[in-house]
């Protein structure tokens, strides 16, 4: 209220910011903003915002009307419940977490990781990055283009590189083998093979990553952190989803798209 | 005071306002001590106990819906003894589907055991794949279970070998009886497994 502030720019708030700001318009020879000036630039929410969004939202509801019109939605037989169709895939946008699914007790990867991805994780970034600097700003700080690119790859090579071997190796079977040549019996147990070792194949890599980017580029505040997690999350998102829907086919196994097991048996 | 006292409660509507129109100020129900306070009064109690009501009877109800779909339906002629035929029909590696038990009856080198087709892990039904790789000993190297939704798989005894099941499929109890296989079937009678067991005590000798 009592300074105007750009809504642009990436002068930064608080004092110094502000100071920046007086110093310009002193340059520009502007006096700070009257109230009559202020009340010219004002654009109330109602009704510009809001008219705006509304056509949006009927843009939306139309298109959504034509595309019923034109696509027909795949309707099936009874379900039979004899006979699971095989395979048997959620919608896509849920295929990433039946690629969790296979991998893991089902309460870790339905229940464990997607609510603390949502309920906790996601939400904690503001409270955990709480620097005010350049806050709204894609890749604020120097070095977040090159951190965000090389969590890209970091994570395209790990998680490939787990499915594969959960596919092709097999974390049960290789602890049963373990546990008979060792005599540990607790490496079949479902709390290990099922919840402590997938965990820990999923948290192992992060310090890793955030090692290697603190080689490489310092990593010197909360926010480069913050961008390589989410970036780790967002590839790591899209991964699954990718092979889940494309690369799974007959009993869940891996295949390539153009392979004859990728179809679907009723 | 002392009268209007004595008619507060549930029973005497309409004292609490004749006092309210004459002091102005809204009576306290009996326990405060301190008659003429201000706090809450019998209008406002009743008015909260009937939009609690209201509200309650539509929690009830919407929860009663909701609840509703996560009950199982019973499902259909499923539950009572099955006759699978004679135990001389059946060598060993043979996996033999039962639909009217839901069911597949595996002849291993022990003796039978029924397993529920049902997967452990997420409910879907597993599939019998004659022509997959064997994770046993038995079917020249073919033929085990391989759930369609999350890719567990099963050797002939249900035993799980990889996947994200969190037991073996269970099984159903089996008597042989005169050379005929007897199997009882449905939910109630299936039998989990620990992980990780192999053969007796869970194999029915043929």
């Amino acid at each position: 209220m009592a300074s105007e502030r750009p809504l642009t720019g990436n002068s930064a708030p608080g004092p110094a910011g502000e100071r920046r700001q007086a110093i310009a318009a002193a340059v520009r020879r502007e006096g700070p903003a009257s109230l009559k000036e202020q009340a010219e630039r004002l654009v109330y929410t109602w009704p510009h915002l809001v008219i705006i969004e509304f056509i949006a939202a009927m843009l939306m509801l139309l298109s959504l009307i034509v595309m019923s019109w034109v696509v027909n939605a795949p309707l099936e037989g009874h379900a039979d419940a004899d006979k699971t169709p095989n395979p048997s895939k959620a919608p896509w946008y849920f295929l990433n977490l039946q690629e969790l699914l296979l991998h893991m007790h089902p309460a870790l990867a339905g229940v464990i990781v997607p609510g603390a991805v949502v309920f906790m994780l996601l939400p904690a970034i503001p409270y955990l990055d709480r620097d005010q600097r350049d806050v709204g700003k894609w890749f604020g700080t120097p070095n977040a283009v090159r951190i965000a690119i090389f969590t890209a790859i970091f994570t395209s090579i790990v998680i490939p590189i787990e499915i594969f071997f959960d596919e092709f190796v097999g974390v049960k079977p290789l602890l049963a083998s373990l546990a008979s040549m060792t005599g540990l019996e607790f490496l079949n147990d479902i709390l290990f093979n099922g919840i402590i070792l997938p965990m820990i194949l999923m948290l192992g890599p992060i310090p890793v990553l955030l090692g290697l980017l603190r080689l490489r580029y310092k990593l010197d505040n909360v926010r480069d952190v913050m961008i390589a997690l989410f970036t780790g999350f967002v590839v790591a998102y899209f991964l699954l989803t990718i092979v889940g829907t494309f690369f799974r086919g007959q009993g869940m196994h891996l295949y390539w798209p153009t392979d004859p097991r990728m179809e679907r048996i009723e | 005071m002392a009268d209007t006292q004595r008619k507060q409660g549930l029973f005497h509507p309409g004292d609490g306002l004749a006092a309210e129109a004459v002091g102005g100020v809204r009576v306290v129900g009996e326990g405060t001590g301190q008659p003429g306070a201000r706090g809450v009064s019998r209008r406002l109690v009743f008015r909260w106990l009937g939009w609690g009501t209201i509200l309650g009877l539509l929690a009830q109800w919407t929860l009663g819906i909701v609840l509703g779909f996560f009950w199982p339906k019973k499902v259909g002629a499923f539950g009572g003894i099955v006759n699978v035929g004679s135990v001389a029909d059946f060598q060993v590696g043979d996996v033999r589907v039962v639909r009217e038990g839901k069911f597949y009856l595996s002849r291993v080198p022990e003796g039978f055991v029924a397993l529920w087709w049902k997967c452990p892990h997420l409910g879907c039904t597993v599939p019998w794949k004659p022509d997959d790789k064997s994770e046993d000993s038995m079917g020249n190297g073919k033929g085990r279970f391989n759930c369609p939704c999350h890719g567990s798989i099963y050797d002939r005894y249900g035993q799980i070998i990889t996947g994200p099941a969190p037991r073996p499929m269970d099984l159903f109890p089996v008597e042989v009886k005169d050379g005929k296989i007897l199997v009882s079937t449905g939910p109630s009678k299936a039998v989990q497994r620990a992980q990780a067991l192999h053969g007796p005590p869970h194999v029915t000798p043929a």
